[in-house]
């Protein structure tokens, strides 16, 4: 099975607009960006809390790339775009 | 240097003149001074053990490894090998505990910033009531 070269976690809790709205705005970013090597996954607190709190979460929404927190807040359009360039092409899109 | 009687010890650490007494049979007070008339007189450093005491009772330290401990804290250089071994040991206990706490901690702060950030109450709560995998 292949692995995807980028994982991407949007941390979620039940009630949260913000949480819903950064997964929908993840997912129209992949979708433009139209690359079968990038992961997405919603995560539900609630289900995961030791696994959040590992990762350093300590709010809602919280993104992550790879097992690494990148975004503790509901990022831009834009500045999502650009963290997942970044992490695709290993730095060289900063 | 501040001079201080049972009712003020009762005051500041909210021990009891009974349980003073009783940490002075037992060892762990040592050397309380006294006036002319015989009226226990405790010292500051008299009440910087106490807190010792107090802190290594929360963490369920027993009186026994407390007046060891407090051997150690008097004369670390010619503490007992056993004492400081339970030093040793009593440290790495207190390592896991604060260990833990700092994932409670860290736990708790995500639930409450959960709760904070939502106008209808605390969605979490709802959330855990709500999921089927959690026991009821």
């Amino acid at each position: 099975m292949p692995q995807n070269r980028l994982s991407i976690e949007i941390f979620s809790a039940p009630g949260c607009n913000k949480c819903r709205r950064a997964y929908r705005l993840a997912q129209d970013v992949l979708q433009e960006l139209d690359n079968h090597d990038i992961a997405l996954r919603l995560v539900n607190i609630v289900e995961e809390l030791e696994y959040a709190v590992d990762l350093g979460i300590r709010a809602t929404p919280g993104i992550v790339f790879n097992g690494t927190l990148v975004f503790t807040a509901m990022p831009t359009e834009e500045a999502l775009r650009k963290a997942i360039l970044t992490h695709l092409t290993g730095g060289e899109h900063e | 240097m501040s001079e201080y009687r049972i009712g003020d010890i009762g005051k500041l650490l909210g021990l009891s003149a009974d349980t003073l007494r009783y940490y002075e049979k037992f060892g762990l007070l040592k050397n309380i001074g006294r006036t002319p008339s015989g009226i226990r007189v405790y010292s500051d450093k008299d009440i910087s053990t106490l807190k010792f005491i107090l802190r290594a009772q929360k963490m369920n330290f027993s009186l026994a490894e407390i007046k060891d401990l407090l051997q150690m804290r008097e004369d670390p250089h010619h503490a007992r090998s056993e004492v400081r071994e339970l030093s040793h040991r009593k440290l790495a206990e207190i390592e896991t505990h604060l260990q833990d706490l700092t994932t409670l901690r860290n736990e708790l702060t995500l639930l409450v910033n959960l709760c904070t950030g939502s106008e209808d109450g605390c969605p979490i709560i709802e959330g855990i009531e709500n999921n089927p995998a959690q026991e009821k």
